[in-house]
């Protein structure tokens, strides 16, 4: 479970992200959605404890995020840049990132390379990163945050750049994953229809406040595209 | 800390075993060879007093310190956003940046090391000799430290967003001060607070009397110094130019194509700063060779002026055509859409180059004309010297950086990598040649005469096929373009 509490940031003294109380709960796939610059993607930093707040707290399953370094442990991240090490190939950079959450056994590279062949990069595993493509990078940073077995997920655009049978499987990877215990997904996307098929719920995000918060599941087919638009203040069917 | 350096371990264990047995020995072979020759060249041919020996490389080592360190530690901690990737990990921001910066101390030792094994073969005292400044050394390490850290920590807390940018000019002023607090350190100067670091090279420094040897090795570490960090910054800071585009896009954005004028392009402040970020070493690079010419102007001698010059404008001229072309790297697509033949940019591209270096040379001359009193002749000559100097270093710099960045370069990706290799080399490599053509005129040219006059004979020579080559040459590129615009249409 995750808990805002009284959060506030300032930027420039003009554009300020407020969020006064929000609890994530465990099982579900929040779909976090919002025109550009709404404050998602600092949002979810500050979720990461990678941005500290003005003020408030912000709690993962009790602790604070700031504070506690051991609760990072479950935590994984997808930014909306890859951001990896360009000079090791992409097993290296797995097993690195594995190394760094305690994961050394050798069954951790097993599990590593199940994760490069579900995602068919494992014939480009040995070669630099910054050779890559675009998808293969958001292939190793897809890779990066599910094999330290996290617990929630958070996920900043994460299908930009993938081919739709990567994106098939990772939705489909995704789905499993919720369905095991404590398990929570935080997702930011442009996406409407992916949000449509995959979240259980939705946070939208104007000015960097959360101005609703909906059950998708138990809402009617669709119904989310009609709730951005009119929340947001464009019917999306000019131009 | 320990999950850091236990997984980087880890890593290099698996890139060790990676290597098959073979490459292992050939690796070592090769360098066992290098380090053979080196111990050869150094014992035979280097005849330098081994007090002078340890000046250098105690000058180099907190030169290497001013410069590399700060420039590391920003690329990796926010450029490169590796502290990012590492500060999701369950450890804490400090074991980051604990790790991060004592790995780039290290890696300086190493390459310290390096440099200075060759020169204890049959030279042991020199060993003991750098035993003895460890302290300094460490002192260094621990002041930089506690600089860097603090400073850093206190941007970040005062500015929280926009940082980049005064990171950038806080580095940007630690070299600058740093070099200047490095050389008025050994150049026995008295300076406030820093009594601990000088009272222990009293001695060393009391043995050595200011003169020229002092200066050409200093603009010999300066230049060599340069390089290396320059090659690491631009390598690090064009991967993600976070300053944002230039004026061309204004350009485009109007829906006109105005001529390009390649020689002003600053139409708005930022791009000034921008460049200045970029050009920042050049700009150092210039004060420091004013800086020197002051207190250095009782010793030196006209020819040795001279010689002073050509070194000057080697420099400046690599530093900044390479990193001027490079600039123009990324706008490339954008000359092909305006139907800007490859002959009108490298004409362009020259006589731009031309006029910065020559008009920065041209400061230089009058500055050392004024310091020196030199009579008109003098004046004039050396003119016409550094005009020439210019005209040759601008055209063959200009021409090959462009033909490997533009011609070469993108012709394919695994080729792209050796040349990319290659280049840097190469240009680390002809800037030494350079250098030494310096010392080795500087210090013989009171002997020999009329090697000056040789010297601007062949300056003349070169100047003269340069610019008929010219058209040759971009006749040349303008066809491997077109060859690579064709292929480009064809996928």
């Amino acid at each position: 479970m995750v808990e805002f509490k009284d959060i506030v940031k300032t930027y420039d003294e003009k554009f300020q992200i407020n969020i006064p109380h929000m609890v994530l709960n465990d099982n579900k796939i929040y779909g976090l959605l919002g025109h550009n610059g709404a404050g998602k993607t600092t949002t979810i930093r500050m979720l990461l404890g990678l941005l500290k707040p003005d003020c408030g707290t912000i709690l993962i399953e009790g602790q604070d995020v700031f504070k506690s370094n051991k609760i990072k442990k479950d935590i994984g991240y997808i930014p909306d840049v890859p951001n990896l090490f360009e000079k090791l190939t992409g097993f290296e950079h797995l097993n690195f990132v594995s190394s760094l959450y305690g994961f050394n056994s050798k069954e951790n590279i097993q599990y590593i390379e199940e994760f490069m062949e579900l995602f068919e990069i494992e014939k480009d595993k040995d070669k630099i990163i910054s050779s890559y493509s675009k998808g293969m990078k958001q292939k190793i940073s897809i890779i990066s945050a599910l094999i330290i077995r996290p617990q929630i997920l958070i996920l900043d655009e994460p299908f930009t750049g993938l081919d739709p049978i990567a994106i098939q499987k990772f939705i489909g990877f995704l789905n499993n994953f919720i369905n095991q215990e404590k398990r929570l997904i935080l997702l930011s996307t442009h996406d409407l229809h992916i949000v449509d098929d995959i979240c259980t719920d939705s946070l939208i995000m104007k000015n960097g406040q959360i101005i609703s918060q909906i059950n998708l599941k138990e809402s009617k087919k669709n119904i989310i595209q009609d709730i951005f638009f009119k929340q947001l203040g464009n019917s999306g069917e000019s131009i | 800390m320990k999950n850091i350096l236990y997984s980087y371990c880890k890593l290099f264990a698996y890139r060790l075993n990676k290597i098959p047995k073979k490459y292992r020995l050939f690796l070592a072979g090769i360098i066992c060879a290098i380090y053979i020759g080196l111990f050869y060249l150094l014992n035979h041919f280097v005849k330098m007093p081994l007090d002078m020996m340890v000046y250098y490389i105690v000058l180099f080592l907190t030169y290497m310190f001013f410069i590399y360190l700060p420039i590391k530690i920003y690329f990796d901690f926010f450029k490169q956003k590796k502290i990012e990737l590492l500060f999701l990990s369950p450890v804490s921001l400090f074991s980051c940046f604990n790790f991060m910066y004592w790995k780039q101390i290290l890696k300086l030792i190493f390459f310290a090391i390096l440099l200075i094994l060759p020169l204890l073969y049959k030279k042991v005292p020199l060993f003991f000799i750098l035993f003895k400044y460890i302290p300094l050394i460490s002192f260094y390490i621990l002041f930089l430290y506690t600089i860097i850290f603090s400073v850093l920590s206190g941007l970040f807390l005062i500015f929280k967003k926009n940082i980049y940018q005064y990171i950038m000019l806080f580095i940007g002023t630690l070299e600058i001060v740093g070099f200047f607090l490095a050389y008025t350190i050994y150049g026995s100067r008295q300076v406030m607070g820093l009594h601990v670091m000088r009272n222990n090279l009293q001695s060393l420094v009391s043995k050595i009397k200011y003169d020229n040897h002092l200066l050409v090795g200093f603009i010999c570490i300066d230049g060599i110094l340069f390089l290396i960090s320059w090659i690491l910054y631009r390598q690090s800071y064009y991967k993600n130019d976070f300053m944002g585009s230039t004026g061309y896009n204004d350009m485009l954005s109007k829906g006109k194509k105005e001529p390009l004028n390649l020689v002003f392009v600053y139409k708005d402040f930022r791009y000034l700063i921008r460049d200045f970020m970029n050009y920042k070493y050049i700009v150092v690079t210039f004060l420091i060779f004013i800086y020197t010419l002051v207190y250095g102007k009782r010793n030196v001698n006209f020819k040795s002026v001279c010689v002073y010059l050509a070194i000057f404008i080697s420099i400046f001229s690599f530093q900044y055509i390479i990193e001027n072309v490079k600039n123009e790297k990324s706008k490339m697509d954008l000359y092909i859409l305006s139907n800007m033949s490859i002959y009108k940019f490298f004409k362009q591209k020259i006589v731009a180059n031309e006029l910065f270096v020559g008009g920065m040379t041209f400061v230089l001359c009058i500055i050392i004309s004024l310091l020196y009193k030199y009579s008109p002749y003098k004046i004039c000559f050396l003119l016409f010297l550094s005009t020439c100097l210019t005209l040759v270093m601008v055209n063959i710099l200009t021409y090959t950086v462009i033909g490997i960045e533009f011609v070469l370069m993108p012709k394919k990706i695994t080729f792209n990598l050796v040349l990319k290799i290659l280049k840097e080399s190469l240009t680390a490599f002809v800037s030494l040649i350079f250098l030494n053509i310096g010392i080795e005129m500087y210090l013989f040219i009171g002997k020999k005469q009329f090697l000056w006059i040789k010297s601007i004979v062949l300056f003349l020579l070169i100047f003269v096929i340069l610019k008929y080559s010219n058209k040759f040459t971009a006749k040349k590129f303008n066809k491997g373009f077109e060859v690579r615009n064709r292929k480009a249409e064809n996928i």
